[in-house]
Order: structure tokens, then C-alpha cells, then sequence
């Protein structure tokens, strides 16, 4: 791994993003909107007959980590298609760029977005609802730290998908991401989704972030088996997302790395 | 153990198949140290293929690729490190103006004294004024010859060049061609180069390799190569009553093109005094008459197009 070629791709999409409108507003218009109709309607709960103590708090708290899960696909998936609707991929692996080091630019540059997409909502949340999500520093990190391997695990799946059966399947970055949405108990507790839905939440190792967010709102505490555990699955399930998108690469070789762009 | 007097290139057996159809079919061939090699055929003939095994970007199904003695599929990195590629297909992003393009393809290859060496490809290929447009707002023949200067980014010993001056104006076509002679000279730098100007591969190119159904159909100097075909070009100037030339070649099948008064026959060499003779006979006049010898173009025509077979004594 030569760190002057993961640069030299970041690079390139740090300049793409300066001269394009669209990846900025990705980054900061989606986040902006969620915070705004999710934070307006959570107090309008908080008044009058809804009133509760941390509604307020709980929601927006949630959502602000769920941006993590929820920008990482997206913005890993984009840094191929990226490449592929400029037609560059071919450019950049004709050069000595190794399959790792294309990767590892991948995850630097959608963990950086995801992260500014974060920090953005944070910010917003804080100056407009007073809800301030990092007081816990340390669990903070904990809960970013395990909903980023959730987000990379589903954006390398789809970046899989985008390079075993090319543009026809792009709309995957936009929607596949959301599919662990509702599995993933982000404003409810798991126990209210039906049996089923319960028997997947199991397996979906954002839930066990989520759950602990509230907990921690509620009793200042947090199961570190659980967010063990998590942490576990995720590595497990990441480890079989690399795997399937380099064996989605080593696929398209066979086809030529042209017929992606086709 | 790799020498510099080996082939920089060796392709042995190199084949690629896609399901049940042969896009290349055993191919080989070499390529020395400063040599330029034009690799030609009809559009389908598999060169792209070729170029794209070469590349590493498409996996062979069977056969081998060696570079300065390094296994393209076990050592990829490291060729790469002295081989580049230009294309006037494939467009560099768009979006990026031609200066962050060379600077982040700059950083892959890990160029020492990275702006000095932008500066010095900007030179070279007279790209000042475009260093901080995007590439979206270039031109065709702009974006081939960034394409093409960001191919010599890093000092390569072995260049892949698709159609390197399609869509330039001919100028400039002139000015990358002794460009790469230049290169050729002074770095020994080997080229592998496809295009579809026949007069281009028969000015830079020591040897030409004639593809066909992805089966290597001839490899040799263009020189060679040309003497191997017997046809000429006559061309007569014609003031009045062409018809009875056209008519004439029409029936007999007889490739006749015109260009105002001017008509360019081809025939076979040892048919020309037959071929001069019917035209007496059928008092077919002309003023002026020049002959030319055959070129590349002709035996590409001959031996991958289609040409007229029928003979003089037949038409006789």
C-alpha cells in the first residue's frame, strides 16, 4: 500500500467536489432538511398535549447518528459511480493504483463526507433546538465508530452490486442503504417492531447502537456487551463486504473494466 | 533476469474469449526497446481488446504478457510504474480543470518534483492556456493532446496510444508525431500505437501488425509489408467524355474515383500496359497521367477490405 496513491485518488475527489454543486448539497442540504422537519415536529411534540420530557432530544439525537449509517453508502457508492459517469475509471487503474489502495481512498473520502454531513447536523441541532448530542464524549465516539462499519458494510455491498452489473444498477446508492432503516430501531425501541421484524433487528447491528443511544438518554448508561457484540457482527459482516467487492472487481476484469462504463 | 537488450514486451499466446466468441485468438508478438509499433485492423478486429489485456484492465482468458520481464498479472504495479496509456475514447474527468488532472495523476505515479514536471509536459505539448480551464470546456483536439501529455506524466519507457491524433487538427497531428519520433530517439521509449490513418503508421512506425478476426495476419515494416501488394494507382486527367470510364469501370468492377477531372484507378501493377491499351481501344483520351505506388492503406484494403479481383486478360 503506497499512501501517495490512496492521496493522489482522495485528491481527485476533493476537486471534483469543488467545482461540483451537486456533491456539496449531498453533503449538506439532506442532512439540513431532516434536522429541520424532524427537530420542528419533535418540539411540537415536546408542547401541549405531547409533552414529554426528551422527545426532543431522543429524536434528533437519533437522526443525527443515523446520518452517519445513512451518508456513508451513498457517499461510497458515489465515489465509484463518480469515476464511472466521468469515464475515468480506466485512467486510474491503468496507473500502478492497486485494488486496496482505490478502496482505501474510497473510505477516506465518503468517511470525510459522512463525517462534515455529521458535524453539519450536530451544529444545526445544537444552534436551532438546543440539543447538544455530544456531551458523552467517549460513548459518542463509540457509536460513531460502530455505525461507520455499519455504513461502510452496506456501501461496499452496493459499490459490489455497481461493479458486478454496471450503471444499470446505480439507483442502489441512493436506495439500498435504506433498507436497514426500519430494522435499525433509530426512533422506536426494538420490542415494538412485530416478531419478525425483531428476529432481523437481531442481525442488524445498528439496532444495538440505537437501543444504547437511549439508554444512555434515559438511564446515563450503556450495555458494552451489546456494542460488543455489535461491534463483532459488523467486523464480520465488512469483512464478507470486502471480499464480495473485490471479487466483484477481479469479475468485471474478466468483462474489461470498460464494460462498466458502457 | 530482464536485460536491455530483451523485447520490452513479450505476448505469447494471448487469448480472450467471451463466452463462446474469440475476440483475440492467439496472438504474438514483441516489442523492442524505441520501437514504435502500429497495431492496425478493422474496427471488431480485437486491437482494443489487445490494448486493454496489455493495460491489465481486461483479464486474459489464456496466454501470457511480459513486461521487461515481469509478468503483467503477477507484477502489474510495478510495470505500470514505466507504461501509460492515451486515448482519445477515454476522457479524463470533466469536471477537474486540466491542472488538477495532471496533479492528481501526478501523486498515482509518485512524480518527483511534481509541478516542475507538470510545467515541462504543459511546454511540451503547448497547454498553456487550458492548465486552468476544465476539461468540459476543451475542445476535442484540446482534450486528445492533454490526454496524450498526461501519457508522458511519468518518464514511461512503454506508451499505448489509441488513435493518439484522431480529431486533431493536422498541425497538430504533424507536431505529436515528430513529438513521439523525438521521445523515440532521445528515450527510447517503446510505442504500441493503433490508428486508422495509414499514412501516420507508415511515417512513425517500425513495424506494423495487421490484425483480423483476432488472429495476427501480418507483422513486418510497413516497407515489407507494401511490397507484398502488386496493385498501382493511375490517375488521368480527363477534359472530356468520361463517361466512357466510368461505364467502363462500373462494368468491370474496376475501383474508379474521382476528384473533379481527375480519375484514380487502381489495378494491379503487371496489368497497367493491358489496362493503358483498352483505353486506346476504347479511345478513352487523356491529357496527363501520373502513377503511384502502393501504400499501407492499400494493402490494408487489399488483405482486410474488400478489392476488386477481376484481372485485365478477364476484362481483355
Amino acid at each position: 500500500m503506497k499512501w501517495h496513491r490512496v492521496y493522489a485518488i482522495v485528491l481527485r475527489h476533493v476537486y471534483s467536489l469543488r467545482h461540483n454543486f451537486d456533491r456539496i448539497a449531498d453533503v449538506f442540504y439532506w442532512p439540513a432538511i431532516d434536522i429541520f422537519v424532524w427537530g420542528l415536529m419533535s418540539s411540537y411534540l415536546n408542547s401541549g398535549p405531547w409533552k414529554s420530557t426528551n422527545i426532543l432530544v431522543l429524536i434528533v439525537s437519533s437522526l443525527i447518528f443515523w446520518i452517519i449509517a445513512w451518508r456513508l453508502p451513498y457517499e461510497t457508492a458515489i465515489t465509484l459511480l463518480d469515476d464511472l459517469w466521468a469515464r475515468n475509471l480506466v485512467n486510474i487503474f491503468v496507473t500502478p493504483l492497486q485494488f486496496s489502495e482505490w478502496l482505501s481512498a474510497t473510505t477516506i473520502v465518503s468517511g470525510i463526507k459522512a463525517f462534515a454531513s455529521f458535524l453539519w447536523a450536530v451544529l444545526l441541532a445544537l444552534l436551532f433546538f438546543r440539543v447538544n448530542v455530544m456531551t458523552n464524549g467517549l460513548y459518542v465516539a463509540l457509536f460513531i465508530f460502530l455505525l461507520y462499519l455499519t455504513g461502510w458494510t452496506i456501501g461496499f455491498l452496493i459499490t459490489a452490486l455497481i461493479m458486478r452489473f454496471g450503471l444499470k444498477v446505480q439507483a442502489f446508492a441512493w436506495t439500498l442503504g435504506a433498507i436497514i432503516m426500519p430494522f435499525s430501531a433509530i426512533y422506536y425501541p426494538v420490542n415494538i417492531l412485530p416478531t419478525w421484524a425483531q428476529q432481523i433487528a437481531l442481525f442488524v447491528p445498528s439496532s444495538y447502537v440505537f437501543e444504547n443511544i437511549r439508554q444512555l438518554q434515559k438511564f446515563g448508561t450503556v450495555s458494552l456487551n451489546q456494542l460488543l457484540f455489535c461491534f463483532l457482527m459488523n467486523s464480520f459482516y465488512i469483512i464478507i463486504a470486502v471480499v464480495l467487492l473485490h471479487k466483484s472487481y477481479i469479475r468485471v476484469l474478466k468483462k474489461g473494466l470498460t464494460t462498466l462504463q458502457a | 533476469m530482464y536485460n536491455e537488450y530483451m523485447d520490452v514486451l513479450e505476448v505469447t499466446n494471448l487469448t480472450k474469449q467471451f463466452n463462446n466468441f474469440t475476440a483475440v485468438d492467439h496472438i504474438n508478438f514483441s516489442l523492442k526497446s524505441g520501437e514504435i509499433l502500429g497495431f492496425l485492423g478493422p474496427n471488431g478486429a480485437g486491437k482494443t481488446t489487445t490494448i486493454q489485456m496489455l493495460l491489465g484492465i481486461l483479464t486474459p482468458t489464456f496466454g501470457n504478457i511480459v513486461y521487461f520481464g515481469k509478468n503483467l498479472q503477477n507484477f502489474k504495479k510495478e510495470i505500470m510504474e514505466d507504461v501509460n496509456f492515451s486515448s482519445t475514447y477515454i476522457e479524463l474527468p470533466l469536471i477537474l480543470t486540466v491542472e488538477e488532472n495532471f496533479n492528481f495523476i501526478a501523486y498515482l505515479y509518485n512524480i518527483p518534483n511534481r509541478k516542475q514536471r507538470i510545467k515541462k509536459i504543459v511546454e511540451l505539448f503547448k497547454l498553456e492556456e487550458l492548465l486552468k480551464k476544465q476539461m468540459s470546456a476543451l475542445s476535442a483536439g484540446q482534450k486528445t493532446r492533454v490526454s496524450l501529455a498526461k501519457s508522458f506524466i511519468n518518464f514511461p519507457k512503454i506508451l499505448l496510444l489509441d488513435e493518439p491524433t484522431a480529431s486533431l487538427d493536422p498541425e497538430t497531428a504533424k507536431y505529436i508525431r515528430e513529438f513521439l519520433l523525438e521521445e523515440q530517439k532521445n528515450f527510447q521509449v517503446s510505442i504500441i500505437l493503433t490508428s486508422h490513418n495509414m499514412s501516420e503508421v507508415e511515417e512513425v512506425c517500425d513495424r506494423a501488425i495487421f490484425i483480423n478476426n483476432g488472429k495476427i495476419i501480418a507483422n513486418d515494416t510497413p516497407e515489407n509489408l507494401i511490397k507484398t501488394i502488386n496493385i498501382c494507382h493511375v490517375t488521368l486527367l480527363i477534359k472530356e467524355d468520361a463517361k466512357k470510364l466510368i461505364s467502363f469501370c462500373t462494368k468491370e468492377k474496376i475501383s474508379c474515383m474521382q476528384d473533379g477531372k481527375y480519375y484514380t484507378i487502381t489495378i494491379k501493377e503487371n496489368e497497367l500496359v493491358s489496362f493503358l491499351s483498352i483505353l486506346h481501344k476504347k479511345n478513352i483520351s487523356f491529357v496527363e497521367i501520373s502513377i503511384e505506388k502502393p501504400t499501407l492503406e492499400d494493402y490494408f484494403l487489399q488483405n482486410v477490405g474488400s478489392m476488386q479481383k477481376k484481372t485485365m486478360e478477364e476484362i481483355l
